[in-house]
Protein backbone atom coordinates (compact mmCIF):
# COMPACT_ATOMS: atom_id res chain seq x y z
CA UNK A 1 0.00 0.00 0.00
CA UNK A 2 3.17 2.69 0.76
CA UNK A 3 4.48 1.37 -1.72
CA UNK A 4 1.90 2.13 -4.58
CA UNK A 5 1.14 5.62 -2.63
CA UNK A 6 4.55 6.35 -2.96
CA UNK A 7 4.73 5.50 -6.61
CA UNK A 8 1.80 7.51 -7.22
CA UNK A 9 3.27 10.31 -5.89
CA UNK A 10 7.04 10.70 -6.91
CA UNK A 11 7.00 7.91 -9.37
CA UNK A 12 8.76 4.76 -9.75
CA UNK A 13 11.98 5.88 -8.52
CA UNK A 14 11.70 8.73 -5.56
CA UNK A 15 14.50 10.97 -5.17
CA UNK A 16 15.69 12.30 -1.57
CA UNK A 17 14.92 15.77 -2.78
CA UNK A 18 10.86 15.02 -4.15
CA UNK A 19 10.92 13.11 -0.50
CA UNK A 20 12.30 16.10 1.29
CA UNK A 21 10.26 18.67 -0.59
CA UNK A 22 6.72 16.50 0.19
CA UNK A 23 7.89 16.29 3.80
CA UNK A 24 7.91 20.42 3.69
CA UNK A 25 4.98 20.61 1.87
CA UNK A 26 2.82 18.36 3.90
CA UNK A 27 4.21 20.11 7.20
CA UNK A 28 2.96 23.23 5.97
CA UNK A 29 -0.26 22.18 4.80
CA UNK A 30 -0.72 21.09 8.20
CA UNK A 31 0.03 24.49 9.49
CA UNK A 32 -2.15 25.84 7.51
CA UNK A 33 -5.04 23.30 8.40
CA UNK A 34 -4.51 23.68 12.12
CA UNK A 35 -2.75 20.56 12.93
CA UNK A 36 0.22 22.54 14.49
CA UNK A 37 1.45 19.10 16.92
CA UNK A 38 2.23 17.49 13.54
CA UNK A 39 3.64 20.54 11.69
CA UNK A 40 5.90 21.36 14.46
CA UNK A 41 7.05 17.22 14.15
CA UNK A 42 7.11 17.60 10.29
CA UNK A 43 9.31 21.11 10.68
CA UNK A 44 11.97 19.71 13.37
CA UNK A 45 12.65 16.01 11.36
CA UNK A 46 12.81 18.79 8.47
CA UNK A 47 15.62 20.45 10.70
CA UNK A 48 16.94 17.28 11.42
CA UNK A 49 17.22 15.69 8.16
CA UNK A 50 18.29 19.21 6.31
CA UNK A 51 20.09 21.33 8.91
CA UNK A 52 21.50 23.99 6.79
CA UNK A 53 18.50 24.18 5.37
CA UNK A 54 16.22 27.22 6.33
CA UNK A 55 12.57 25.65 5.80
CA UNK A 56 12.48 24.04 9.23
CA UNK A 57 13.68 26.51 10.97
CA UNK A 58 11.22 29.63 8.64
CA UNK A 59 8.24 27.30 9.53
CA UNK A 60 8.42 26.82 12.80
CA UNK A 61 9.32 30.17 13.36
CA UNK A 62 5.52 30.60 11.68
CA UNK A 63 4.24 28.07 14.23
CA UNK A 64 5.41 29.95 17.58
CA UNK A 65 4.22 32.80 16.36
CA UNK A 66 0.92 31.89 16.10
CA UNK A 67 0.96 30.56 19.03
CA UNK A 68 2.55 33.78 20.77
CA UNK A 69 5.67 32.22 21.77
CA UNK A 70 7.77 35.10 20.13
CA UNK A 71 11.14 34.17 22.35
CA UNK A 72 11.03 30.52 20.08
CA UNK A 73 9.90 32.03 17.39
CA UNK A 74 12.99 34.50 17.41
CA UNK A 75 15.60 32.01 18.05
CA UNK A 76 14.12 29.78 14.88
CA UNK A 77 13.75 33.22 12.18
CA UNK A 78 17.60 33.79 14.07
CA UNK A 79 18.59 30.68 12.88
CA UNK A 80 16.35 30.51 9.25
CA UNK A 81 18.07 34.05 8.66
CA UNK A 82 21.44 32.68 8.93
CA UNK A 83 21.12 29.51 7.00
CA UNK A 84 23.80 29.07 4.50
CA UNK A 85 21.34 27.71 2.21
CA UNK A 86 18.98 30.69 1.77
CA UNK A 87 18.53 32.16 -0.99
CA UNK A 88 17.35 36.24 -0.62
CA UNK A 89 13.75 36.44 -0.12
CA UNK A 90 13.83 33.58 2.31
CA UNK A 91 16.35 35.22 4.53
CA UNK A 92 14.56 38.35 3.89
CA UNK A 93 10.97 36.75 4.91
CA UNK A 94 13.23 35.11 8.03
CA UNK A 95 14.50 38.90 8.71
CA UNK A 96 11.04 40.01 8.81
CA UNK A 97 9.57 37.05 10.57
CA UNK A 98 12.38 37.93 13.65
CA UNK A 99 11.42 41.79 13.43
CA UNK A 100 7.70 40.98 14.24
CA UNK A 101 8.59 38.57 16.97
CA UNK A 102 11.18 41.15 18.63
CA UNK A 103 8.35 44.14 18.05
CA UNK A 104 5.53 41.37 20.59
CA UNK A 105 8.71 40.92 22.76
CA UNK A 106 8.91 45.09 23.31
CA UNK A 107 12.88 44.78 21.59
CA UNK A 108 12.19 47.85 19.50
CA UNK A 109 15.55 48.72 18.03
CA UNK A 110 16.48 45.18 17.87
CA UNK A 111 12.70 44.89 15.45
CA UNK A 112 13.92 48.25 13.05
CA UNK A 113 17.03 46.53 12.54
CA UNK A 114 15.89 43.55 11.44
CA UNK A 115 13.37 45.00 9.61
CA UNK A 116 15.78 47.26 7.48
CA UNK A 117 18.10 44.27 7.09
CA UNK A 118 15.03 42.29 5.13
CA UNK A 119 14.03 45.53 3.22
CA UNK A 120 17.72 45.46 2.20
CA UNK A 121 18.25 42.22 1.78
CA UNK A 122 15.40 41.50 -0.76
CA UNK A 123 15.65 44.94 -1.89
CA UNK A 124 13.61 45.25 -5.14
CA UNK A 125 11.58 41.80 -4.88
CA UNK A 126 8.71 40.94 -3.05
CA UNK A 127 9.74 40.38 0.03
CA UNK A 128 12.17 43.33 0.80
CA UNK A 129 9.18 45.59 -0.26
CA UNK A 130 6.43 43.66 1.65
CA UNK A 131 9.42 44.50 4.82
CA UNK A 132 9.70 48.22 3.30
CA UNK A 133 5.81 48.61 3.76
CA UNK A 134 6.00 46.96 7.28
CA UNK A 135 9.02 49.28 8.40
CA UNK A 136 6.98 52.44 7.41
CA UNK A 137 4.43 51.59 8.72
CA UNK A 138 5.51 50.60 11.78
CA UNK A 139 7.65 54.07 11.96
CA UNK A 140 4.27 56.23 10.21
CA UNK A 141 2.06 55.12 14.10
CA UNK A 142 5.45 55.57 15.74
CA UNK A 143 6.36 51.98 17.03
CA UNK A 144 9.81 52.50 16.95
CA UNK A 145 10.75 55.75 19.17
CA UNK A 146 14.18 56.77 17.88
CA UNK A 147 11.78 57.28 14.29
CA UNK A 148 9.61 59.42 15.85
CA UNK A 149 12.27 61.57 16.16
CA UNK A 150 13.58 62.20 13.21
CA UNK A 151 11.90 64.29 10.72
CA UNK B 1 -50.35 -0.67 8.23
CA UNK B 2 -53.47 1.12 8.71
CA UNK B 3 -53.14 5.19 9.80
CA UNK B 4 -56.07 6.79 11.30
CA UNK B 5 -55.70 10.63 11.51
CA UNK B 6 -56.30 12.13 14.68
CA UNK B 7 -56.27 15.67 13.64
CA UNK B 8 -57.38 17.25 10.25
CA UNK B 9 -54.16 19.43 9.86
CA UNK B 10 -53.06 17.37 6.31
CA UNK B 11 -56.90 18.70 5.37
CA UNK B 12 -56.88 20.15 1.70
CA UNK B 13 -55.35 23.22 1.66
CA UNK B 14 -58.02 26.11 1.26
CA UNK B 15 -58.15 28.01 -1.94
CA UNK B 16 -55.63 31.08 -2.33
CA UNK B 17 -57.99 34.43 -1.94
CA UNK B 18 -58.51 37.26 -5.11
CA UNK B 19 -55.94 40.00 -4.74
CA UNK B 20 -57.58 43.12 -2.97
CA UNK B 21 -57.81 45.68 -5.73
CA UNK B 22 -54.89 48.81 -4.76
CA UNK B 23 -55.96 52.13 -3.69
CA UNK B 24 -55.02 55.09 -5.77
CA UNK B 25 -53.07 56.45 -2.76
CA UNK B 26 -50.83 53.57 -2.61
CA UNK B 27 -50.60 53.42 -6.78
CA UNK B 28 -48.99 56.89 -6.54
CA UNK B 29 -46.37 55.31 -3.06
CA UNK B 30 -45.59 52.33 -5.10
CA UNK B 31 -44.80 54.45 -7.82
CA UNK B 32 -42.18 56.47 -5.81
CA UNK B 33 -40.86 53.91 -4.20
CA UNK B 34 -40.24 52.07 -7.09
CA UNK B 35 -38.44 55.15 -9.39
CA UNK B 36 -36.27 54.94 -5.85
CA UNK B 37 -35.71 51.60 -6.00
CA UNK B 38 -34.25 51.84 -9.85
CA UNK B 39 -32.36 54.84 -9.30
CA UNK B 40 -30.26 52.77 -6.57
CA UNK B 41 -30.13 50.05 -8.47
CA UNK B 42 -28.72 51.98 -11.35
CA UNK B 43 -26.14 53.98 -9.40
CA UNK B 44 -24.99 50.48 -7.83
CA UNK B 45 -24.70 48.64 -11.04
CA UNK B 46 -23.12 51.79 -12.88
CA UNK B 47 -20.47 51.80 -10.01
CA UNK B 48 -19.98 47.83 -9.27
CA UNK B 49 -19.60 47.82 -13.50
CA UNK B 50 -16.08 50.73 -13.33
CA UNK B 51 -14.96 48.79 -10.01
CA UNK B 52 -15.56 45.40 -12.09
CA UNK B 53 -13.33 46.92 -14.94
CA UNK B 54 -10.51 48.60 -12.53
CA UNK B 55 -12.15 52.00 -12.59
CA UNK B 56 -12.60 52.07 -8.78
CA UNK B 57 -11.79 55.94 -8.71
CA UNK B 58 -14.14 56.89 -11.83
CA UNK B 59 -16.93 55.04 -10.32
CA UNK B 60 -16.04 56.85 -6.90
CA UNK B 61 -16.58 60.14 -8.50
CA UNK B 62 -19.63 58.91 -10.47
CA UNK B 63 -21.23 57.59 -6.88
CA UNK B 64 -20.02 61.57 -5.61
CA UNK B 65 -21.67 63.13 -8.39
CA UNK B 66 -24.76 61.11 -7.92
CA UNK B 67 -24.94 61.38 -4.48
CA UNK B 68 -24.21 65.44 -4.71
CA UNK B 69 -27.07 65.50 -7.23
CA UNK B 70 -29.57 63.58 -5.54
CA UNK B 71 -29.23 64.60 -2.33
CA UNK B 72 -28.75 68.38 -2.98
CA UNK B 73 -26.14 70.98 -1.55
CA UNK B 74 -28.05 70.65 2.03
CA UNK B 75 -26.97 66.73 2.16
CA UNK B 76 -30.35 66.09 3.21
CA UNK B 77 -31.75 62.56 0.96
CA UNK B 78 -33.54 59.80 1.15
CA UNK B 79 -32.71 58.17 4.43
CA UNK B 80 -32.51 54.52 2.54
CA UNK B 81 -30.69 56.39 -0.39
CA UNK B 82 -27.96 57.13 2.16
CA UNK B 83 -27.96 54.21 4.03
CA UNK B 84 -27.72 52.36 0.82
CA UNK B 85 -24.78 54.79 0.02
CA UNK B 86 -23.19 54.08 3.68
CA UNK B 87 -23.65 50.17 3.18
CA UNK B 88 -21.88 50.42 -0.53
CA UNK B 89 -18.91 52.66 1.16
CA UNK B 90 -19.09 49.76 3.77
CA UNK B 91 -18.32 47.56 1.12
CA UNK B 92 -15.94 48.64 -1.28
CA UNK B 93 -13.47 49.42 2.81
CA UNK B 94 -14.36 45.37 3.40
CA UNK B 95 -13.20 44.62 -0.33
CA UNK B 96 -10.04 46.35 -0.14
CA UNK B 97 -9.31 44.85 3.03
CA UNK B 98 -9.95 41.38 1.89
CA UNK B 99 -7.85 42.29 -0.96
CA UNK B 100 -5.12 43.32 0.75
CA UNK B 101 -5.06 40.42 3.01
CA UNK B 102 -4.85 37.88 0.04
CA UNK B 103 -2.25 39.80 -1.57
CA UNK B 104 0.01 39.48 1.89
CA UNK B 105 -1.12 35.81 2.36
CA UNK B 106 0.07 34.76 -1.20
CA UNK B 107 3.13 36.58 -1.40
CA UNK B 108 3.47 34.68 2.10
CA UNK B 109 2.88 31.26 0.37
CA UNK B 110 4.79 32.10 -2.59
CA UNK B 111 7.83 32.36 -0.42
CA UNK B 112 7.24 29.52 1.62
CA UNK B 113 7.35 27.74 -1.66
CA UNK B 114 10.66 29.13 -2.75
CA UNK B 115 12.08 27.70 0.33
CA UNK B 116 10.42 24.10 -0.60
CA UNK B 117 11.86 24.55 -4.11
CA UNK B 118 15.56 25.60 -3.00
CA UNK B 119 15.27 22.16 -1.01
CA UNK B 120 18.34 19.93 -2.21
CA UNK B 121 19.28 16.91 -0.78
Amino acid sequence: MATKLTASVFGPEPTATQVLRFLAESAYLRYYRGQIDQAVSAFKALILLLPDAAVGHQGLAEVYMSQSKFREAEREAELAAKSPAADRRTTAFAYKLRGKALIQMNRLKDAEKALIRAAEMDAGGEEGKAAQVLLDACRRVGVFPTAAAKP
Amino acid sequence: MKVNPQTDQFGAVPQHTENAQPKAGDQTFNKVLGGAIQVAGQLASTVAGAQGLGLGSLGTSLASGLTGGALGPGGSGDPAFTDLLALQNQMQRESLVFNSQTNISKTDHETRMSAVRNIKA
